[in-house]
């Protein structure tokens, strides 16, 4: 399946629920969906397309919002992408669906403070164990400074 | 009688930190929990303070092995933002350091493999031959292990015929070594007592907990970025994907193995159809790239390589993600350590089935921050220093 | 009163302690340099002419080295276990038969209280591994028992072989039997094989160093020994390296026997005793070097599926033949 024959199917399959649909070049499709579509155009990709493998989940801070972005691919790698409030930072955990996303969500939310509901093992993993809690180092308003040199 | 053993954080086996800790009866494993944040750099939080030139140096230093994988990416990403297609030459340069990188990862994990299951003799061997592809990098890059050879546009140095002509003399050297690594892995009798049956990742476990690299095509699943989703050359320089379908640490071996032997024979076609032009666009060194998103997707040493960038119209980016491929392949990882109903793994065989996926923990613990004790300092006297230990050994048994 | 310090020197210089104190140094050098050599490397180099005083600069260095004692491990076999360790080995030595056919001390069935002593040497390893209460330590103990169970038996068939054919017990009428033929040419070359396997197992060495596997366990039953503990560990097992060599010179090389010169005989004999243990030696690292570390598993099935049938065939062929 290439990018063009993907970016139809979603189209047909799920209508006015894709926000944006593109296609910035070969064998890539940007896709933006609303919270609540998030998990089921990623089991369709996953599972219906076969496009097997969910490479990444990427978090970030977009000033007013998050972004919860889930990198599925094999030979064309489509990126979607689900917006959340910054007052609720959590959506629908992948676990289910896809168990091979377990540490790719606990370190988006380790790092941004993105609650995956359904997630069975949410605990700290990629920062030391006596890192504050609710310090989110990805967020915009973390500031990383020098370290101050001992004297 | 159960008891937890840890391997790690500080371990012979492990060139870098990470705890592993098993639960073990007798001499076989039961359960392990796998930690890897001990080399932790803040890394995706560095590229957002840095412009994107001074960014291929960050990303370089994600890994030392893998740097060249890594500037691949990272520079392929920035062109894909901007719109540009860098010249010909340049991409099979980019291949040729590429792939030569790749056979260094290789023949250096070769020789730890073999280490790890107490074969020093096979590992003076490899490290010695790895010595003459660091010779063959230095000609062309100027330094043996960390490349420095991409920038945003293309290559930073050129080849002439006295160094394609040393390239050509080594990879001969190197497929005589290869076959001769090869022939000795597949009949000594000892190696393959100990890889034969280890580590076993069956090939619906693979595909469900998303392994990369080796370890899938060690499962006889046909997935490499070189093939499904070209970038650079690869679509015009011919090669095979190496699978095998014996699942266990055995197969992979073979699998890099034969993975260094088509990096040989990429290279020398390389060689032949080196396109002529330029070897690098002109591009100002400060970058404003128009706002938006791009993938990028390289096949490194260890797997599939996945860098993602948003950009905001400055010349830093918004965000930049790293995936490496040795956090995907930690599931699959904890995987192949539990003994199941008709398999067992044994104390022994925990070096060589995590050494099998080829770990590079630098990759794999890189995120943000900066320093954790912020303004707090205190010095500590040696038998305070002993005490807390004492105490920290009482309180996590 | 003369003899006695006669003796007393024999055992105090040469070819006592001192001497194979300086003998098992020169071993592992020998050991050392040949393996570095099959690598593909240099080996020892700076230390002395050609890195000959290197083991001996090792083992000034540990005894320099800090002594820690684990809160937890049981103090009085912690002390005690290096000491034993060495001191048997270093007695048995003198059961060898270096400059005469006969040993310094020698009496009759002294071949059996060898290999007793040898597999007593085996539990003070398993005891300080035990000692030191520490977990890879209990592993390692546990693997060198499991090693003794595997390699004990056919090390035994061999010897018992060599026993049978010359009809005695005792080292020095094994020696004094083999002016005519040494047995190693004769029906005992299955025999020979087997020992030499059975000793490396013994001496816990590739591919059977698995109670020391370094990069499973790291270094096993050792662990926690550092200082001159680590110090008498690592020369007593240089010196059952010449325990096991020498053993192997005389029950199957014919021991010092060799064409002599009268009058110089006790040089001579020392001197063709050093060679023929040298060879063993060689053998021994040539096997360390060609061979991965096996499984503990797999060790043990292949000694109970394998070795022991062979050694009972040897057994079998010393009756028949002789």
């Amino acid at each position: 399946m290439n990018e063009k024959e993907i970016a139809e199917a979603l189209k047909k399959k799920f209508g006015d629920k894709i926000i944006k649909c593109e296609i910035p070049m070969r064998r890539r499709v940007f896709v933006e969906v609303r919270r609540e579509d998030y998990k089921e155009v990623v089991r369709f990709l996953l599972k219906d397309l076969d496009l097997k493998f969910v490479e990444a989940i990427t978090a970030l801070d977009g000033k007013d919002h998050f972004e919860v972005i889930a990198h599925v691919g094999y030979s064309v790698s489509v990126s979607v992408k689900a917006k959340i409030p910054r007052e609720d930072p959590s959506i629908d955990s992948l676990y289910d669906i896809a168990p091979g996303v377990d540490l790719y969500e606990r370190e988006a939310h380790d790092l941004v403070g993105i609650v995956f509901k359904g997630h069975p093992n949410l605990k700290r993993f990629i920062l030391p164990e006596n890192w504050p809690e609710g310090v989110y180092p990805l967020r915009k308003d973390y500031e990383a400074k020098h370290p101050e040199p001992l004297r | 009688m159960s008891f937890y053993i840890p391997i790690g954080p500080q371990h012979p086996v492990h060139p870098e930190p990470l705890l592993m800790k098993f639960k073990v009866e007798g001499e076989q494993v039961v359960d392990v929990e796998i930690n890897v944040s001990y080399t932790h750099r803040g890394i995706e939080k560095g590229f957002e303070y840095r412009d994107y030139l001074k960014g291929i140096y960050l990303a370089e230093r994600i890994c030392g092995i893998c740097n060249a994988a890594h500037t691949v990416c990272y520079t392929q990403n920035i062109e894909q933002l901007l719109g540009k297609e860098i010249p010909p030459r340049a991409k099979y340069l980019r291949l040729i350091v590429e792939e030569l990188s790749r056979i260094h990862s290789h023949l250096l994990w070769l020789g730890l493999a073999a280490h790890q299951i107490g074969f020093e003799t096979l590992f003076m061997y490899v490290w010695r031959d790895r010595e003459r592809v660091l010779d063959v990098i230095e000609a062309i890059t100027g330094n043996r292990v960390v490349t420095s050879y991409n920038t945003i546009g293309g290559v930073r140095r050129d080849i002439n015929p006295q160094i394609e002509h040393k390239i050509r003399k080594a990879m001969d050297y190197l497929e005589k070594r290869t076959k001769y690594f090869k022939k000795v892995i597949m009949e000594e009798p000892t190696v393959l007592m100990r890889t034969q049956n280890v580590g076993i990742l069956k090939p619906r476990e693979a595909i469900e907990l998303f392994a990369v690299g080796p370890v899938l095509r060690a499962s006889g699943i046909k997935h490499d970025v070189r093939a499904d989703d070209p970038y650079i050359a690869h679509d015009e320089v011919p090669f095979n994907v190496a699978t095998y379908d014996t699942c266990d640490v055995y197969a992979r071996i073979l699998v890099r193995i034969d993975e260094v032997l088509e990096c040989i024979n990429m290279i020398r076609y390389s060689l032949d159809h080196l396109p002529s032009g330029p070897y690098r666009l002109k591009l100002p060194i400060i970058i404003r790239p128009p706002p938006g998103e791009s993938v990028s997707r390289v096949e490194a040493p260890r797997g599939e390589l996945l860098h993602y960038v948003m950009s905001d119209g400055t010349e830093k980016p918004y965000r930049y993600k790293v995936r490496t491929p040795t956090l995907a392949n930690i599931p699959a990882t904890a995987r192949m350590l539990t003994s199941r109903k008709n398999y067992v793994v044994y104390i022994a065989d925990i070096p060589i089935i995590f050494g099998s996926i080829d770990p590079c923990l630098c990759c794999t613990g890189r995120v943000a921050f900066v320093d954790i004790e912020k303004g707090r300092s205190w010095v500590w006297s040696y038998s305070q220093l002993i005490k807390y230990s004492r105490e920290r050994f009482e309180r996590h048994d | 009163m003369i003899e006695i310090l006669y003796k007393i020197l024999e055992i105090l210089v040469f070819p006592g302690f001192t001497f194979i104190g300086l003998l098992s140094l020169l071993y592992e050098w020998i050991d050392r340099k040949f393996y570095a050599r099959l690598q593909n490397r240099v080996g020892p180099l700076y230390a002395g002419p050609h890195g000959i005083l290197q083991p001996l600069a090792d083992f000034i260095k540990l005894l320099a080295k800090e002594d820690i004692t684990p809160q937890a491990a049981d103090k009085l076999l912690f002390t005690l276990t290096p000491i034993i360790f060495f001191t048997l080995n270093l007695l048995l030595t003198l059961l060898l038969p270096i400059y005469s056919t006969s040993g310094v001390i020698s009496f009759t069935g002294d071949l059996i209280f060898f290999v007793a002593s040898l597999t007593i040497i085996s539990i003070i390893v398993y005891t300080a591994g035990i000692a030191s209460v520490n977990r890879f330590a209990t592993i390692g103990a546990e693997r060198a028992m499991l090693q003794l169970i595997g390699y004990e038996i056919p090390f035994m068939l061999s010897i018992i072989s060599v026993a049978l054919t010359a009809n005695s017990l005792t080292i020095r009428n094994i020696v004094e039997k083999q002016s005519g033929l040494w047995y190693v040419f004769g029906p005992h070359i299955l025999s020979f094989i087997i020992f030499v396997i059975t000793a490396q197992a013994e001496l816990e060495r590739v591919p059977f160093d698995i109670p020391e596997a370094e990069q499973e366990i790291v270094a096993g039953w050792l662990v926690e020994f550092s200082g001159k503990k680590l110090a008498l560990f690592r020369i007593g097992r240089d010196i059952e390296t010449l325990l096991l060599c020498g053993l192997g010179a005389a029950l199957f090389l014919g021991g010092p026997a060799g064409p002599v010169i009268p009058g110089l005989e006790p040089l001579l004999y020392t001197l063709y005793f050093v060679l023929k243990s040298i060879v063993i030696l060689l053998i021994l690292t040539t096997l360390r070097a060609i061979f991965a570390r096996m499984r503990i598993d797999q060790m043990i099935n292949i000694s109970w599926k394998y070795l022991i049938p062979l050694a009972l065939i040897s057994v079998l062929l010393a009756r028949v033949i002789y």
